[in-house]
């Protein structure tokens, strides 16, 4: 990807506008399920004004943790503009390779950073994380509030009863299409899950699927934007809380959740603020689960590393991941 | 002879580190360069003991498999029988001391314990299975171990 492909591409989805530079192409690293790319473009208005933007390309890779697809990320982006969740203006996307080789889709550049560690660890942040963890419930709140009506590309179980064995279903499936060798620890996990589940939630909420420190941008007056909805669906609003959670978003290395508060904590800020009344044997389900869940991804990832159609070290790496997780659920399922 | 493979592992990750890393300038190469040395470190630490892992794995697992067997013997739950016939079946040996022998008879092994685990993890509070609990332990404690001794402690959180 070059500045002239992507001048050329801005250029044709904005004829009023002349002469387009586009500047300063970085990938940015991480973003396993897709490629994320940030550059700065200028031009003349048809008023002879210069404009400036900053934006966010997210194109297809050659493979993948997930097996997820644009329209959906695009088509939610697009409903919570002006719902109150902080999330990028998307501007465009496009459904075949004609002009960057892959699909990808194009949006506005939000400032802040989204790295966890940093936040968590980080003494220039200490003031500003209550904040962010109070911000944090909220939204995800707001997120489960929402209403999935009108976003038919949401995966959805038949009915409240069936959204956790829907998600078991679909996890089991996936692993049992691309784990390369046995798992018998995740397999005593999915015999654990199906022997709890939880009592099924009042209505289907929009489920985030990925929501946790590091997939939402920050800024010194707190979130700026949630990142990342490749996994969203529709069903239990306490699954983003069970994966929000895991031990592995722990980054202050304690107990503390996203390490931003205590789990009592933020459940608390959460149903405050809204959100469902969380039972405590559904939390310890999703929880359970959510670390199954990734496991998962990164079983899909080793899977495209093996096989050579990726030559993503990062796919390589997050194989090594998940003996922590083994160790994780064994606790949690002992 | 010198240098041994483990040492030319070693060698390769400091010649690339030396000479490539200095060249990188964005922060997406500095990133992979990073994920690399680190897979050159798990490679590294884990060649001279892969052997000795395997034997002393398929060692435990069978013998993990022959308690669970004895304590199955006179269990009459749902899915005990057919966890015997499994247990009565185990796979062969590996005919020599190659890693692709040694790794096909440990999968073999771990896949037993998969195709258990639906009754293992019942025996925590099915009265029917009580007498595989002490089994169901030490198959947890097994794996607990195993897990923690390929983890990379850079990427375990908490």
């Amino acid at each position: 990807m070059d500045e002239g492909q992507l001048a050329a591409y801005l250029q044709h989805r904005m004829p009023e506008a002349r002469g387009v530079v586009v500047s300063k192409i970085a990938r940015i690293p991480g973003g396993a399920s897709r490629e994320t790319w940030s550059f700065d473009a200028r031009w003349s208005a048809a008023d002879g004004a210069t404009v400036e933007r900053g934006y966010i390309l997210r194109r297809d890779p050659t493979a993948s943790l997930l097996d997820s697809n644009n329209d959906l990320e695009f088509e939610l982006y697009s409903a919570l503009a002006g719902s109150g969740i902080p999330v990028p203006e998307v501007h465009w996307i496009e459904r075949d390779g004609k002009w960057l080789e892959r699909p990808f889709f194009v949006m506005s550049r939000l400032p802040g950073i989204s790295d966890g560690r940093t936040l968590a660890l980080s003494p220039e942040w200490a003031a500003v994380r209550p904040v962010i963890a109070r911000q944090k419930a909220e939204i995800l709140a707001k997120i489960h509030r929402v209403d999935i009506t009108y976003l038919p590309a949401l995966d959805r179980p038949a009915s409240c009863d069936a959204s956790a064995s829907h998600e078991i279903a679909r996890w089991e499936r996936t692993m049992r299409q691309d784990m390369l060798e046995p798992q018998p620890v995740l397999e005593l996990a999915f015999a654990w899950l199906k022997r709890h589940l939880p009592p099924p939630p009042n209505r289907l909420a929009l489920v985030h699927g990925d929501y946790r420190t590091g997939n939402f941008l920050y800024d010194q007056p707190g979130i700026t934007g949630i990142l990342d909805w490749e996994m969203a669906h529709a069903g239990d609003p306490v699954e983003d809380l069970g994966w929000l959670m895991i031990k592995s978003w722990r980054w202050a290395g304690d107990a503390r959740v996203g390490g931003l508060c205590s789990r009592e904590e933020f459940v608390r800020m959460y149903e405050d603020a809204g959100g469902q009344k969380v039972d405590a044997a559904a939390l310890k389900f999703w929880e359970v689960f959510s670390n199954v869940k990734f496991a998962i991804i990164f079983i899909t990832g080793t899977k495209s590393v093996v096989e050579g159609k990726t030559p993503d070290l990062l796919l390589a790496v997050t194989a090594f991941v998940n003996p922590g997780l083994e160790v994780e659920l064994l606790e949690l399922i002992a | 002879m010198r240098p041994y493979p483990e040492e030319i592992l070693r060698t390769i990750q400091a010649g690339v580190m030396s000479h490539f890393a200095p060249e990188l300038t964005s922060t997406y190469a500095k990133a992979q360069f990073g994920f690399s040395m680190l897979l050159f470190s798990v490679a590294t630490r884990d060649y001279d003991s892969a052997v000795p892992d395997l034997l002393e794995a398929i060692a435990t697992l069978r013998s993990l498999l022959e308690g669970t067997q004895k304590a199955l013997a006179d269990v009459t739950a749902d899915g005990a029988e057919d966890a015997r016939a499994v247990l009565a079946a185990l796979p062969p040996a590996a005919g020599g001391l190659r890693l692709s022998a040694l790794r096909t008879e440990h999968e073999a092994l771990r896949a037993v314990i998969s195709q258990l685990a639906p009754l293992i993890e019942r025996a925590a509070d099915d009265p029917e299975l009580a007498a595989l609990r002490p089994s169901r332990s030490v198959i947890y404690a097994y794996l607990s171990a195993d897990a923690r001794r390929r983890m990379v402690p850079i990427l375990t959180a908490g």
